[in-house]
């Protein structure tokens, strides 16, 4: 997929050449992956001459939206909470006074830390 | 294979009791485990609250050998064989003499159904676990490999940034957030992404996971909980050290939690009330009183090897009450 996002479109060949070779893979197996990929519908493809020419479907964007969601919601629902780790703590929220009220406390501080300084 | 089955439900049944020996004893010291706790620094309290959260097992695991001990002498050296003096007046914990008769049906059931329970729960997590890895290794996968070592960006303008992984987590952060924090910013995320990182807590979580589905569930709860909250408090800490500056990670920690909110405005859960403070404030009032001072390990470690030891050298009196209590409530 970040092959074919990168170049726009691709045939198997194609594929095959900058991702397949360098690392030994067949040209049958780049283009059953190719065939993979468009029956789970990221993929698009027309035929040229004898050729499927493969584009996305999808948009990197709306790909990693969509798993970013999926994430989230299992981050919520206790199941990805062994596997992940984020920064600010997805399964509760602070209160916005309490927010504003250590925003405020973080700004007196900053502030009496200027004053000192200057 | 069938002669073995009354003595495998006896050794169940007294490991049983034993775990909940353990996890009563730190239910019963919870109040005051609360209030110790708190004032102790991050590591050292995320340190002891995973003994803590390791007792029943831990219990479980030590009384059943310290309690078999005398008839795994017995077994070596056969002169050494007490139950004939006591034959048929009680149950044997004993490998030599195997009871001959399994314990009461309902005893039976339950320990049936907390296997059950807890099988089903172990593949439940472990099928949440796969489903989980396998949205993280698609986002590593298709995600851009930033000039940061470790750091891979995701296009999304949702604001998140996560260590993903068991055993070679890597940080994905959004570039939605990676565009909404400054340069510093991005330094005390990834400075406390890299702290989960190299403290292994991803591995550490779901080891808890495991282990406190053996306490009540009051203190399981309490116990994952105030482990996730040192866990990041930890990391805070961390990034608080590479970046010089503990007012500056709080601001970020708001900043953040800011971005968070307003994203995802009713789409995430509500304010969590149910132990008090939220875990954003506790880091935040952390960052901006002053570091609390290190805490030695020593005495609690002491302490658990001293019961550790005081177990095995009293293994015959154990062994003995523990056939006593078999006796009164297994047949």
């Amino acid at each position: 997929m970040n092959h074919v996002w990168a170049t726009g479109e691709g045939e198997a060949k194609a594929v095959h050449a900058a991702l397949g070779a360098p690392r030994g893979i067949t040209v049958n197996t780049v283009q059953s992956t190719l065939k993979r990929l468009y029956e789970k519908g990221l993929l698009a493809r027309h035929k040229v001459s004898h050729a499927y020419v493969y584009e996305p479907r999808v948009s990197r964007e709306a790909f990693h939206h969509g798993l970013i969601g999926k994430l989230v919601g299992q981050m919520v629902n206790g199941q990805a909470d062994a596997l992940v780790s984020a920064f600010v703590d997805l399964t509760e929220r602070a209160g916005v006074e309490q927010l504003e009220r250590l925003e405020a406390l973080v700004a007196e501080r900053l502030r009496q830390r200027g004053g000192g300084g200057a | 294979m069938t002669d073995l089955l009354p003595g495998f439900q006896l050794f169940a049944l007294a490991a049983a009791l034993y775990a909940a020996l353990g996890a009563m004893a730190v239910s019963v010291s919870l109040p005051w485990l609360r209030s110790t706790l708190q004032r102790w620094e991050p590591v050292a309290r995320h340190r002891v609250l995973l003994l803590l959260a390791s007792v029943p097992a831990g219990s479980a695991l030590v009384l059943l050998l310290a309690a078999s001990l005398p008839s795994m002498l017995a077994l070596a050296a056969p002169w050494l064989d007490h139950c004939i003096v006591h034959a048929g007046y009680h149950a044997h914990l004993c490998f030599v003499h195997l009871p001959e008769v399994g314990i009461r049906l309902g005893l039976l059931a339950a320990l049936a159904y907390l296997f059950a329970r807890g099988l089903v729960r172990l593949t439940r997590a472990g099928v949440g676990f796969a489903r989980a890895a396998r949205v993280v290794v698609g986002l590593e996968r298709s995600g851009e490999p930033s000039e940061v070592p470790g750091l891979i960006l995701l296009h999304s303008t949702q604001p998140l940034c996560v260590a993903a992984g068991l055993f070679r987590p890597r940080i994905l952060m959004s570039r939605g957030l990676f565009g909404l924090l400054t340069p510093e910013e991005r330094g005390v995320v990834i400075a406390h992404e890299r702290a989960h990182i190299h403290r292994r807590d991803a591995l550490t979580r779901a080891m808890v996971r495991a282990l406190t589905a053996l306490h009540l569930p009051g203190v399981s709860a309490w116990l994952r909980k105030e482990l996730d909250v040192a866990a990041e408090q930890a990391c805070d800490e961390e990034a608080a050290v590479a970046s010089g500056d503990r007012v500056h990670v709080a601001a970020t920690i708001l900043k953040v939690e800011r971005a968070t909110r307003a994203f995802n405005a009713g789409a995430l859960a509500p304010v969590a009330m149910a132990f008090g403070a939220t875990a954003v404030e506790r880091r935040v009032e952390s960052l901006l009183g002053s570091p609390a001072p290190a805490r030695s390990l020593r005495l609690p470690l002491l302490l658990l090897a001293g019961m550790g030891m005081a177990a095995f050298l009293f293994s015959d009196e154990l062994h003995h009450l523990s056939e006593l209590i078999l006796s009164l409530i297994a047949h």
